[in-house]
């Protein structure tokens, strides 16, 4: 624990946790900003949300994107950091169970999709079709991130990024 | 008099750590979703209609009659058809019905037949089959009172997307029937869709033209 602690009171992980969720969460959220429509079949695809009332899923497809850009630049600005790390924090550990389950769903479906690892889908996540076992990966390591992000006690690293914001 | 703290009470720098993070929550959701609502609803493409049910399914009701079994068979070994109240068309039927359609159209300029592309428009413009009409399943709304004489007309309205895992078609289908009261029985899905269409080296037509 005291190596962890001397290693968070640097603030240098804080600060890759910043850059590498803030990056991320900004370039998959204007993804689907550009497309909401392909970002709606993506969640209906999941099953996770009821098609009725229409307003819960098709809310979603439109705030949710919003918020990951809001989160990508409190993250990046340093404005309501914790808050933008509980939010990304939250969303990761929600979606990352989803695409396993979304996969674990696939296999079989196509003679190519004999094993977890072989499944190619669109989890929504606003990369398009990607092979579901490094997206899982991916994901677990941004959520490591996130939660360090939103649990440092750093002081350092804490203001903007970004010259003249935060 | 020394103060000793209780440790019963919470710490009020923790509860104020706690109380702030939970109001920038709060305050990212409110922001993201008035941004969100203002940029859906000045959108020129794409935007979602709160109100409306994309992917609504019909009631399935239980149908021994010949009309209501699936078109792939037990003899082809293929697996039957979802009981989900769409009809379903193989290739082979699609192919046949494209080839009357197109005959019965040089013939009197005119068909019962009405190829139906659910996809984007840019992949309806990449390539579709000939004589299809562009009705994306999620402008729907926009674009149905323009086709609504034709597809009132058309005996058999045959409706595709990419194939695959695409259930754009399907959506289609339903919300024809149930949105629009087409009748059922004229509506039917090429689930093979385009990318069938392509294997089998048919013709399609690029462009925003129908033929």
């Amino acid at each position: 624990m005291g190596a962890i602690r001397n290693l968070d009171a640097t603030g240098l992980p804080l600060l890759f946790a910043r850059i590498i969720v803030g990056f991320t969460f900004l370039y998959y959220g204007a993804q689907k900003i550009s497309d909401p429509i392909a970002f709606l079949k993506s969640i209906e695809a999941y099953n996770m949300l009821p098609a009725e009332p229409s307003w819960i899923i098709n809310g979603v497809a439109v705030i949710l994107p919003w918020i990951e850009v809001l989160c990508a630049g409190a993250l990046l600005s340093g404005i309501q950091l914790r808050a933008a790390a509980l939010w990304t924090t939250g969303l990761l550990a929600v979606f990352t169970p989803a695409i396993y389950l979304l996969g674990v769903s696939l296999v079989g479906t196509k003679p190519e999709f004999q094993s977890l690892c072989d499944v190619i889908a669109d989890c929504g996540c606003g990369s398009g079709a990607v092979p579901v076992c490094p997206k899982l990966a991916t994901n677990c390591g941004l959520l490591l991130l996130s939660l360090w992000a939103l649990l440092s006690r750093s002081t350092r690293f804490r203001g903007g990024l970004i010259p003249g914001v935060g | 008099m020394s103060q000793s703290s209780d440790p019963q009470q919470p710490d009020p720098v923790r509860l104020g750590i706690i109380s702030g993070i939970i109001s920038g929550v709060i305050a990212i959701a409110l922001i993201a979703s008035v941004v969100g609502l203002a940029a859906n609803s000045i959108r020129d493409h794409g935007s979602i209609n709160f109100s409306r049910n994309y992917f609504k399914k019909l009631p399935v009701v239980t149908d021994t009659t010949e009309q209501a079994q699936p078109t792939t068979d037990s003899e082809t070994g293929e697996a039957p058809a979802p009981d989900d109240g769409i009809q379903r068309l193989s290739f082979e039927e699609a192919h046949d019905n494209f080839i009357t359609g197109e005959e019965e159209y040089e013939s009197t300029g005119e068909s019962i037949y009405l190829f139906v592309d659910a996809r984007v428009r840019d992949q309806y413009e990449e390539g579709h089959i000939p004589g299809a009409v562009w009705l994306y399943h999620y402008e729907s709304e926009n674009l149905i009172d323009e086709l609504r004489p034709e597809l009132e007309l058309a005996f058999f309205i045959i409706i595709y997307c990419n194939g695959g895992d695409c259930e754009d078609s399907i959506h289609l289908a339903t919300d024809l029937m149930s949105l629009y009261g087409l009748p059922g029985e004229n509506i039917f899905v090429y689930e093979g869709g385009l990318d069938e269409w392509v294997e089998n080296e048919m013709p399609i037509v690029s462009g925003s033209d129908r033929r």
